[in-house]
């Protein structure tokens, strides 16, 4: 991680750039408040940090063709990684850029009603939406491995299905519906 | 028009529209709908090959996304663009971080033993025998927890832990 750097940062007691020390106390707020309301962790800030297109990191590699801000996904995550250990980047715009983003990061101020973790892993829309998603009995990561005893477990009561069971009988109303019309119309 | 209703498949439209009209009718904030909707715009994307256009999608949903474990299905699929882009390393931080978020994904273990089994081979092809059956170890032992969670799926790993004697 730190090789994406030239130069190594400095310790943070030992800098004397004020500048530079407010952006990595922004940066560390920043990243203390994504743990606290998002429960992210430090590594997983540094890999949305480091989403990049990998067309992109080729073509910066093998052509040296920077894009407008001249500083690289790899060089931010070097960065917030030398931050989390310390240190003070030695490149100011790889910390500007870095700062920027972190205090850009959306909707963190309307957090209040965040539940960092909630939700059962058999409800998760991304996990129903992800191609190839295997689903996992409620039991996982039990000793015994089956869980099948708890299958019925969580499952609404009787009257917890009638939406189900209203949307099950559309097939059968529409089915009545037509021979319904079709008995109206040999009447007529 | 977003990606996701381009689709000219007559099947994969009605479920897009059917998709949209419950993602509307969810009880959820308006920055969960965000967050989802960028998900299934990068998903559109992968699944055509518009590997940029998915991950800056990805990138929006991780930065909007609040729940840890929603969070984990799109660092599995990062893990899989790099994966297919042959970056196996960096795709095996995700499918981990993935998995440190969400323990209940067989896929991204399979994923993971599957890039273990590959370096195992090439480590055969190199002439590294000790440094293969490592790598081959480790793989087998992905594909166990994979098949511990998920028992009736991965058969070709079943069968290759049973050939190789790891099972």
């Amino acid at each position: 991680l730190a090789t994406s750097l030239t130069t190594p940062g400095m310790p943070y007691d030992a800098c004397d750039d004020d500048e530079a020390r407010a952006l990595v106390d922004t940066v560390l707020d920043v990243l203390q408040t994504l743990k606290v309301k998002r429960d992210m962790t430090f590594n997983e800030v540094r890999l949305t940090l480091s989403i990049e297109d990998p067309s992109e990191k080729r073509r910066r590699q093998e052509m040296g063709i920077e894009d407008e801000s001249g500083v690289s996904r790899d060089e931010i995550a070097a960065a917030l990684y030398e931050i989390e250990q310390g240190l003070v980047p030695a490149d100011g715009v790889v910390l500007e850029q870095l700062a920027r983003e972190m205090v850009n990061w959306p909707d963190l101020d309307a957090d209040s009603d965040a539940m960092p973790g909630e939700g059962a892993p058999m409800a998760s829309d991304y996990a129903a939406s992800t191609p190839g998603s295997v689903r996992v009995p409620s039991g996982g990561l039990g000793m015994g491995g089956g869980g099948g005893a708890n299958d019925t477990e969580g499952l609404p009561g009787p009257l917890g299905f009638i939406p189900l069971y209203l949307v099950s009988s559309l097939p059968v109303l529409i089915g009545v519906s037509v021979v319904g019309v079709l008995f109206w119309n040999s009447l007529s | 028009m977003p990606r996701s209703q381009r689709s000219d498949n007559f099947i994969d439209k009605t479920f897009t529209v059917v998709a949209d009209i419950l993602l509307r009718a969810l009880p959820t904030t308006s920055r969960e709908k965000r967050a989802f909707s960028y998900y299934r715009e990068g998903l559109s994307a992968q699944a055509e090959g518009e590997y940029a256009e998915a991950l800056q999608n990805y990138y929006q949903a991780m930065r909007l996304e609040v729940n840890s474990y929603d969070r984990s299905y799109i660092l599995y699929n990062i893990g899989l663009i790099h994966a297919s882009n042959g970056e196996h390393s960096r795709a095996l931080e995700y499918y981990c971080q993935a998995l440190e978020r969400n323990p209940f994904l067989p896929q991204a273990l399979n994923n993971l033993a599957v890039i273990y089994h590959y370096r195992g081979e090439r480590a055969i092809e190199s002439g590294d025998m000790p440094l293969s059956t490592l790598l081959f170890d480790k793989a087998a032992d992905y594909w166990r927890e994979a098949i511990r969670l998920a028992p009736t799926s991965y058969i070709e790993a079943q069968n290759w832990m049973r050939t190789t004697g790891r099972s």
